[in-house]
């Protein structure tokens, strides 16, 4: 009989918690446009596998009128449940809450189910929204910050870490998310800086907005720093959903195979790409050609768009797609693309998934602003991702190859496990017209028509070199193979890869150009 | 660590409420001035980037022979010589690409011109502007405290120029080797931001 009793006051105890900041809090989230932190953990777990912990943590703060706060769930839902069955941590911010302020509690809520998915070895979302740190606790939420990044990066490689911005995260709470594999954000929600505007406009006297500043659009174009873009909550959920479904729970596993499908996209492989080397063409067709049921997931889409990454399906297994994108200056290697890839790489090669690459790219971009930009140690982070790199991978060479880039695609140089040339592909060390320029300069400069030797030069580079069999012809490709055979080759090679050892020698760790 | 944007500003003051306020004025004013200055000479290069694509076009249509036409590449190299100008010139450069976005651009990369789309990003660089020894320069965005030297004084090297307060830190700006004062562009109380020309030299003959 007693027990009925306490179980009624239980469920009285956790409908208070339940309640979050209260009804008022509620409504000011609701009109922000924003979803209750509940109702997003359960939008983006299965239904009815959330299973929430740690309801009734109370802080201990006595100043600044804190003593009798009473702060429910101290402003952080913790747990676990499952996306699609594969069984995940994760915590979202309430910023009903007291803004979301992160107290030492708050945060010592965040590490324990962060420890919690590091020991289980299953993935850890978190969703960011909060005003930042609790000013009334001090030193306390400095603290709390530094045990959450301090657990950042001990999980960072072993288990996958997914950050969602939903609302503002300014200060220190922003190098969280900057620490985990993938930040989410979505338009008109996400705002995210180290310094904001107030600060900025008082200091230095520059008014801008927050949207502007560090809003949605700027991070996962200009600065990079997101990796998905969201129109609305739902899209941002829809999205977690699919990138869970594609990546495994950690290093030791891997992804969930699905039944192989061909693929839908109906236009020829061959007729994608224009014979004439200098015209563009999107390279996510090449991509939709091949991978199975012609699904891709983008990752960073907007940022760097010279060079695209993301995930697809070969045969039912993830693979990872690193293709340069001749339709954005060209499919050039800048420091942006290059840091891109190369973080993508770490992350495909830390989770076992094999990465294919896709090479038509004419070099390194030239400029001031690139050197100056330190093209030169950004540059490097692909050669070593590449390098570094124990997962199958794959280098198709489309059409150009010229110079570094040649090299730093993932050339048989850096340990390509296969690597294949379409008739088209150009290997040489760089672009027809720069070579004959250079090799032949005393016979232009001699020639009476300087403008006709040229092209009689060039045109002797090209059949010369702009093609695949000098480079076939020293085994630097295993094979010059026809578009249409493409699909058969990666497949087969991704079979054949499948039980792949490769040691490298012992380190603590190496030292990538960061 | 968020919530010191509201009070960053506060603890730092070392003039009284009313001074502040008039330096805030006066700042706005300029800005309001520059933007404007900017807009109208933004309005006119559009019309004139207009006029020029159109003739470029019509030249396109005409047969060339044999020399390499000149097209409109984006790796031209102004060198304006003052920070406002420098804006200008990107903003004009920004518009004149933002005409062409559908079409695909020539890119050159070494000897080969592409066919391909600009980003956002590659569009909004900065130019790159070889510094000038007898333009002294802020390095830091900040608040001019007090100015030291005149203009058409010879100032020896490694004496003091002004001062100016970043980060609540007072930066006292020295002068770089011996040379006489052309001009002073910045003022006690201003404001002023990062790359901001604030005083000119010469020779001192």
């Amino acid at each position: 009989m007693s027990l009925k009793k306490n179980i009624i006051a239980l469920r009285q105890k956790k409908a208070i918690v339940e309640k979050g900041g209260g009804d008022k809090a509620l409504e000011k989230q609701i009109a922000m446009g924003k979803m209750p932190a509940r109702v997003r953990i359960l939008a983006v777990l299965d239904e009815g596998s959330f299973h929430e912990y740690d309801m009734f943590v109370e802080h201990e703060e006595k100043n600044f009128g804190m003593a009798n706060k009473e702060l429910p769930a101290e402003g952080v839902i913790t747990g676990t449940g499952t996306i699609n069955g594969a069984p995940v941590c994760i915590y979202a911010q309430d910023f009903t809450v007291m803004g979301g302020s992160l107290g030492l509690k708050h945060a010592r809520k965040i590490t324990k189910i962060m420890d919690h998915a590091l020991k289980m070895k299953i993935p850890c979302i978190g969703i960011n929204d909060s005003g930042g740190a609790r000013i009334q606790e001090g030193i306390g939420a400095l603290a709390g910050y530094g045990e959450i990044f301090f657990r950042n990066t001990m999980a960072s490689g072993v288990i996958p870490q997914l950050s969602v911005i939903l609302g503002p995260c300014a200060g220190g709470a922003v190098y969280s998310p900057a620490l985990t594999d993938f930040v989410f954000v979505v338009e008109n929600i996400s705002k995210m800086f180290i310094t904001g505007p107030n600060v900025i406009e008082t200091v230095l006297g520059e008014k801008i907005s927050q949207e502007d500043l560090g809003g949605a659009r700027v991070h996962a174009e200009i600065t990079g720093n997101a990796h998905f873009y969201a129109t609305s909550e739902m899209e941002c959920f829809k999205q977690i959903k699919t990138l869970i479904s594609l990546i495994p729970h950690n290093n030791e596993d891997k992804a969930k195979s699905v039944p192989p499908k061909e693929p839908k996209f109906r236009k020829k492989i061959e007729n994608i790409i224009p014979a004439d080397p200098k015209q563009p063409y999107d390279v996510r067709d090449v991509i939709l050609a091949l991978a199975d049921e012609s699904k891709f997931f983008e990752v960073q889409e907007l940022w760097a768009a010279n060079i695209v990454i993301g995930f697809g399906r070969m045969n039912g297994e993830t693979v990872g797609f690193v293709a340069n994108q001749p339709m954005y200056l060209a499919g050039v290697l800048d420091c942006d693309a290059s840091d891109k890839a190369a973080r993508f790489i770490r992350f495909c090669d830390s989770f076992n998934i094999p990465i294919i690459t896709l090479e038509d790219m004419p070099g390194y971009l030239p400029g001031v602003d690139q050197e100056h930009a330190g093209v030169i140690r950004h540059g490097a982070k692909m050669l070593y991702a590449y390098s570094e790199a124990t997962v199958p991978t794959i280098t198709i060479i489309l059409r150009k190859a010229y110079g570094g880039g040649y090299i730093a695609m993932n050339s048989r140089h850096l340990g390509a496990d296969f690597v294949y040339a379409w008739p088209s592909a150009e290997i040489a060390v760089m672009g027809p017209e720069g070579a004959a320029n250079i090799i032949f300069r005393k016979e232009i400069m001699e020639a009476e028509d300087e403008d006709a030797m040229r092209q009689q030069k060039v045109k002797e580079y090209v059949d010369k070199f702009a093609n695949p069999f000098v480079a076939a012809s020293k085994g630097y490709i295993d094979a010059v193979i026809e578009p249409a055979e493409t699909r058969d080759m990666l497949v087969h090679s991704l079979e054949v890869s499948k039980r792949k050892e490769e040691h490298r020698p012992f380190k603590k760790h190496g030292i990538p150009p960061f | 660590m968020t919530e010191t944007d509201n009070n960053a500003g506060k603890s730092g003051k070392a003039r009284p409420a009313a001074d502040e306020k008039a330096i805030r004025k006066q700042t706005i004013e300029r800005a309001k001035r520059i933007q404007a200055a900017r807009k109208a000479e933004a309005a006119k290069k559009a019309a004139d980037e207009k006029k020029a694509l159109k003739l470029k076009k019509e030249e396109a249509k005409k047969p060339v022979v044999g020399s390499a036409k000149k097209t409109a590449n984006v790796s031209v190299n102004p060198v304006p010589e003052k920070t406002e100008e420098k804006i200008i010139k990107q903003e004009k450069a920004m518009i004149a690409e933002e005409k062409k976005e559908p079409e695909f651009v020539d890119f050159a990369i070494t000897a080969r011109k592409y066919k391909t789309l600009l980003t956002n990003k590659y569009k909004n660089r900065k130019f790159w502007v070889n510094p000038s020894p007898y333009e002294i320069q802020s390095y830091i965005p900040g608040t001019i405290i007090e100015v030291f030297v005149k203009e058409g004084r010879v100032v020896k090297e490694g004496d003091p120029l002004l001062i100016l307060e970043s980060m609540k830190m007072q930066n006292r700006i020295d002068m770089p080797f011996t040379a006489k004062i052309k001009k002073i562009n910045v003022k006690a109380g201003e404001r002023i931001p990062k790359d901001f020309l604030m005083i000119e030299l010469m020779p001192e003959k």
